[in-house]
């Protein structure tokens, strides 16, 4: 191990993104390990891939130990379809060491470990709402802003055309 | 003018879920900046 391995071996990040998950967190010590900058990688704990870096993006995967079956990594379907599309790195960590267990493509993952995505369930429609009220403040240029709420119960989105009834609210009047 | 207290118009939602007040329902209902207004909307299911 030369000079520069050893420092990178003992590098620590400054802190850790919010949100990040102890598998992410090593995940995140790793790619310091491989000499990435810290400020050069972008994390998110919401979207696929976690990591987006200079030299590629990463998904980190958790190893399940199963006990009557051979170890496996867990996907979402959508997720899953969507990082094969992109190829992205994938960095499997176990619970027991700090160093990845694998790391690999997404192309590849299925030649060297099992991946489990559940099976889809038909999920009962939630009824949306046909029409809603609320109220709004006449802004600049004559404009009302619609609560997100509202956009998302009638499943409205920009371009949209509506029907509105407009009422002028007096302070101190009740309806 | 007399101002009357409901109006009804076709509006389209612009960027950040807004929609512009034509001037003359604004001028009919009489309002102005900073008004509060009870809004209903009906989405038809087959515009």
């Amino acid at each position: 191990m030369n000079a520069k391995e050893v420092l990178l071996e003992n590098i620590m990040p400054s802190s850790y993104p919010p949100g990040m998950t102890e598998t992410e967190e090593k995940a995140f010590r790793w790619l310091l390990k491989q000499g990435v900058n810290e400020n050069d990688i972008q994390f998110s704990r919401i979207r696929s891939p976690d990591f987006i870096t200079p030299f590629g993006d990463y998904e980190v995967k958790k190893l399940y130990k199963a006990k009557t079956l051979e170890d496996y990594v867990y996907f979402h379907r959508e997720q899953y379809e969507k990082l094969l599309e992109l190829n992205s790195n994938v960095i499997v960590i176990s619970d027991d060491s700090d160093d990845p267990h694998l790391i690999t493509t997404m192309k590849e993952l299925e030649e060297k470990l099992r991946v489990y995505i559940p099976p889809e369930y038909d999920m009962p429609s939630i009824p949306l709402a046909e029409e809603m009220r609320f109220l709004a403040t006449v802004r600049k240029a004559n404009r009302v802003t619609f609560p997100p709420e509202v956009m998302k119960a009638l499943v409205l989105k920009d371009g949209d055309m509506l029907e509105l009834q407009v009422r002028k609210i007096e302070l101190g009047r009740v309806d | 003018m007399e101002q009357k207290e409901e109006e009804t118009f076709l509006g389209r939602i612009i960027t950040g879920g807004r929609v512009t007040i034509p001037d003359e329902i604004r001028e009919k209902l009489g309002l102005k900046h900073g008004n509060l207004v009870k809004i209903r909307i009906k989405k038809e299911v087959n515009p």
